[in-house]
């Protein structure tokens, strides 16, 4: 489609307009975390006051323990995506290439687990846990995880391996290779593509997941992941929020997925949907 | 090769799975010593030193006895772990609880009782050195169901700065509502900002106080049942203070956060809050903080609810009942007020340490935020739990009230009348404390 | 780009299952199924039918089952008025993240197909950058924006002259400013997939038909549109689905809910009685009122999106 050159000019301060409104809570995340503690709500205009105080930052750094939470939260977050994929891969593999009975309502399962909202699953899962000693750990963290959100890549992976072609297996089973063979060596390869994308979207989402790490190991500092531990830290409803240190925590904790999304921009923008949704 | 290798794969699988359920559950459970586990809402920016300072000094007086200690970001988290944590069969030992939950613990916890504690493991000389109205102050039908730790009341910060800049004297700070009001004028007409603000969250905290300084209550006993009486005149009239307050741009319909930022940020002179916010206020002040008295509505006396929380004990074992019993002791002892104080701003409930040099007494000397503190202390009342397994719900609806009338969307009569009718609803046949 | 829901495709696909049958052992699948299925049973469905056998008694966390209340309990609930306001409530709430998270996205990437290249990258990483922070967190600086007296809107607004707003206390602004927050959070992930369902639309057929004469809005209605259905479909069932659990921690970290209740949604209300007031009955048949609507919503969708995506196919 070619646009005018009045169309571009329009469509460039729409978008514009757009990245302003998105930018301008992140500019203030950062600013008010390099500000000083007296006097952080002095003037509300000015994300940024010189010189930066790095006073929040050593604060934080003293008194979380930030290498440990981030370790937990990379240990949640990695055990929740690998182990998800694990199970979705020969799910999505199984729904795609094999007709068998039952097999329209065992789909429907996987998708009415999607519509579960979290707030009915957690108070059951958690007692579960309880019952197990698993409260306050990573694993127990984890585990329940596994069946939460996993039709979603389920779900996104039957529609991409449905599009594999069909020669490629013919030949495979020719040389003699069995169905698993073909998932792991063949399949998984060939559609890595959507299966990072759906490996990323999981990551994130796990990292960023906040109520349930809180309910499930907010009691014991060894469980705490990055978010649960800011919000311990510095969101206390009884003192008042540190703001500062707040921010700076916030800072802290965000940097990891940030760097991440940086890094692998190009390859979570190209694979999201060529592999995933269009199919 | 043409044999399918798939299914040993899927045991080992499955196998794992298994595995990953069972083996964490193998692990654990060997302790020589006794462990005991405190759970408090104590964190590093508020209180959480003075925790690790307490349990330091208790270890190395009990060699044996181990605290762990386990922080919340704030009560409502703390209590629905610890429900569940019941459920899972693993208690905590000692819990923070705050005095909005008092009547839910009664009414639905297992704890340890006090009686049951000094009955098996000693303590009387501990407990006479309370006064018995802090005794008092945990007790569910008749039962002392722990024992009253934390205690705050409120205070009015405000910024004395301000207060020069508006030709008021910051040495003679207002004292009653009626003067406030006069002071707020005077603030709006120069400054263009609100003179004295309440945040108010969905304990109730601040709503208590408006209610009872007007004279009214929140609960009574009626044929001995309990039953809300927060729609009665008294009750009407300090609600309408507050939103006259809103309404002439004096104040602001707020919450706590937002009220310490108006504070903070110069767009209020004074904010009404808890003496146990001292240090955390005190280090982000930029100006020149003060405090005086909560103001006095008309002829009521001044009333208002003490918060903070009470320490119950729920241990199974009596090795642990015990531990956790000593470990309330040392928590309350007059070296543990004193740190407890100095770190939070909590009243301590040990008579006569302010006085004593040995413990606060330069403290406050140093300290008149502080010493306002003190100076309330005989105007706290207890701070009203609904009882029954639906009083939470009960006290969010008085809170919704609240909300409505502060807000200008209901007038106070009106909002608080179906309050009364739907929280009577919802503690119906609750018998009265005897 | 088959116009038919083909045959061919389903004999492609009955002959691939031949072929890979491995000597008709129909055990397979099962196998390749089960530990997904295991995982989702356990820690999804059972908690479902829990949710259901809950609903009919009076308790809390602790004792679940204190009192029967049976099939009463949805006659109560559903004539209570307080309950018809949270539905309501909810459906509001859809409509704005429709609105921003639906919309506001889908027609942001059609926009963006006017900028250059370099443009696009730009863009597409700043709008991403509010998905991958924590909600928490990112909810945080919104308390701050938000606030009555000190904050940013309200010190824009005094600048202007306008009246300060109680943007969170005021029933009339609550909702679509926490909604805003939802729809900061969430639009840039949705613009994404918005944006390479666009592109993958292939330029030389746009061009071919630039050249056979046919004007902009043709293309974008023949051609664009018919071909970006599936990925539109697939955004409404996410945001549809999705959407309340967006407005969750917004909620949570800038209202609790209030004032009275003006700002609470199904979801919020279940996690309201469940774990703030623990009563787990009424929180229990509030979510099955909840999985009842979205069940059949999402039915619809499925039913919607199966069909186009095999059409597109």
């Amino acid at each position: 489609m070619t646009a005018s050159a009045s169309e571009r000019l329009a469509s460039r301060v729409i978008l514009l307009v757009a990245l302003l409104v998105v930018v301008t809570p992140l500019v203030y995340l950062v600013g008010l975390s390099f500000k000083a503690p007296e006097g952080i709500f002095a003037n509300p205009m000015a994300p940024f006051s010189w010189p930066l105080d790095l006073t929040n930052y050593r604060n934080v750094l003293a008194q979380m323990n930030v290498p440990k939470f981030f370790l937990n939260s990379l240990i949640y977050a990695g055990g929740v995506t690998l182990g998800q994929l694990l199970l979705a891969i020969p799910a999505a593999f199984a729904f795609s290439y094999y007709h068998f009975r039952f097999k329209n309502l065992l789909m429907s399962l996987v998708l009415i687990s999607l519509i579960v909202p979290f707030v009915v699953t957690y108070v059951p899962n958690y007692l579960l846990l309880a019952r197990w000693g698993l409260l306050n750990s990573l694993v127990g963290m984890i585990i329940p995880m596994l069946g939460i959100s996993v039709g979603f890549g389920i779900f996104l992976l039957r529609q991409s391996f449905q599009t594999f072609p069909k020669e490629v297996f013919d030949a495979a089973c020719i040389d003699g290779a069995n169905s698993w063979q073909v998932l792991w060596r063949v399949l998984a390869p060939a559609s890595l593509a959507p299966i990072v994308s759906v490996a990323i979207y999981v990551f994130i989402i796990t990292w960023n997941r906040f109520i349930w790490p809180l309910l499930v190991g907010g009691g014991d500092p060894a469980s705490y992941t990055m978010t649960v531990a800011v919000d311990i830290y510095y969101n206390n409803p009884e003192s008042g929020s540190n703001w500062g240190n707040l921010m700076a925590a916030s800072v802290v904790s965000t940097v990891p997925t940030m760097l991440m999304y940086i890094a692998l921009r190009k390859q979570i923008l190209r694979t999201f949907t060529e592999g995933a949704v269009k199919g | 090769m043409r044999h399918p290798r798939y299914l040993p794969k899927f045991a080992a699988l499955n196998l794992i799975l298994a595995l990953c359920f069972v083996l964490p559950l193998s692990i654990a459970r060997a302790q020589d010593p006794v462990t005991i586990e405190y759970w408090n809402i104590n964190t590093d920016t508020f209180g959480g030193p003075q925790v690790t300072a307490l349990i330091a000094s208790f270890e190395e007086a009990n060699p044996n006895i181990n605290v762990e200690p386990r922080s919340f970001s704030e009560y409502q988290v703390l209590q629905q772990t610890l429900e569940t944590s019941i459920a899972g069969g693993n208690p905590p030992d000692v819990v923070q609880t705050g005095y909005p939950y008092l009547n839910y613990v009664g009414a639905s916890l297992p704890y340890v009782p006090i009686r049951e504690l000094v009955e098996k493991y000693g303590g009387e000389e501990f407990l006479a050195q309370f006064p018995q109205n802090i005794l008092d102050i945990p007790v569910v039908n008749g039962e002392q169901i722990g024992m009253a730790y934390s205690l705050s009341v409120p205070v009015v910060y405000y910024n004395a700065d301000l207060m020069r800049e508006a030709g008021l004297d910051p040495d003679n700070p207002p004292q009653t509502i009626e003067e406030w009001r006069e002071a707020g004028q005077i603030i709006k007409d120069t400054l263009g900002i609100h003179a004295i603000v309440w945040g108010y969250e969905q304990d109730n905290w601040t709503t208590q106080g408006f209610i009872n300084s007007a004279g009214g209550n929140l609960l009574a006993c009626v044929d001995g049942e309990v039953r809300a009486v927060f729609d009665s005149e008294e009750a009407i009239q300090g609600m309408q203070t507050w939103r006259g307050l809103i309404e002439a741009g004096y104040s602001l319909d707020a919450s706590n956060e937002e009220a310490r930022q108006a504070l903070l940020a110069g767009q209020t002179v004074a904010w009404v809050h808890s003496i146990a916010a001292r240090a955390g206020i005190q280090r982000d002040a930029d100006f020149d903080l003060r405090a005086t008295v909560y103001p006095q509505n008309g002829d009521h006396p001044v009333r208002v609810p003490g918060g903070g929380n009470f320490l119950a004990i729920y241990s199974q074992d009596s090795a642990k009942q015990e531990a956790a019993w000593k470990f309330v002791q040392h928590l309350q002892s007059p070296e543990g007020f004193t740190e407890w104080t100095m770190g939070t701003g909590y009243v301590p409930l040990l008579p006569g340490l302010t006085e004593d040099p040995a413990y606060l007494a330069d403290f406050v000397a140093e300290n008149p935020i502080q010493q306002v503190g003190m100076d309330m202390l005989d105007k706290a009342v207890t701070w009203v739990s609904f009882p029954g397994p639906n009083g939470l719900a009960a006290g969010l609806r008085l809170h919704e009230a609240a909300e409505l009338i502060l807000s200008g969307q209901q007038p106070a009569d009106v909002a608080l009348e179906d309050a009364a009718f739907e929280v009577n609803d919802l503690i119906a046949g609750e018998a009265c404390a005897s | 780009m088959a116009a038919q829901p083909s045959l061919a495709y389903r004999v492609k696909q009955r002959s691939r299952a031949q072929a890979l049958g491995d000597v008709g052992n129909r055990l397979l699948p099962y196998l390749y199924l089960a530990p997904a299925l295991f995982f989702i049973s356990l820690f999804v469905l059972w908690p479902v039918a829990r949710a259901f056998y809950n609903s009919l008694y009076d308790g809390n966390l602790l004792f679940p089952y204190r009192e029967y209340v049976g099939p009463e309990r949805y006659v109560d609930l559903l004539t209570n008025a307080r309950f018809h306001q949270i539905l309501i409530q909810s459906g509001y709430y859809l409509l704005l993240m429709l609105a921003g998270a639906f919309v506001l996205p889908v027609l942001l990437a059609i926009v963006t197909l006017n900028v250059t290249q370099r443009e696009v990258g730009i863009f597409q990483s700043v709008f991403f950058l509010p998905t991958v922070i924590a909600a928490n967190i990112a909810v945080s600086v919104w308390v701050w924006f938000y606030n009555p007296t000190g904050g940013l809107f309200n010190t824009v607004m005094k600048a202007f002259g306008a009246e300060p707003v109680t943007w969170l206390r005021n029933k009339d602004t609550v909702i679509p400013a926490v909604a805003l927050v939802a729809i900061w959070k969430q639009f840039g992930f949705h613009y994404l997939i918005a944006l390479a369902g666009l592109k993958s639309v292939p330029n030389d057929l746009i061009q071919a038909a630039a050249v056979d004469g046919a004007n902009n809005r043709t293309i974008s209605r023949r051609i664009i549109l018919p071909l970006f259905g599936p990925t539109a479909l697939f955004l409404l069932v996410i945001t549809l689905i999705q959407g309340l659990e967006f407005t969750f921690v917004p909620i949570e970290v800038l209202t609790r809910g209030g004032p009275a209740g003006a700002s609470s949604n199904l979801i919020y209300s279940i996690y309201q009685e469940g774990f703030r007031t623990f009563r787990v009955g009424l929180a229990s048949a509030q979510s099955v009122v909840l999985i009842v609507l979205f069940g059949g919503l999402a039915y619809v969708q499925y039913r919607m999106l199966e069909r186009n995506v095999q059409y597109d196919r």
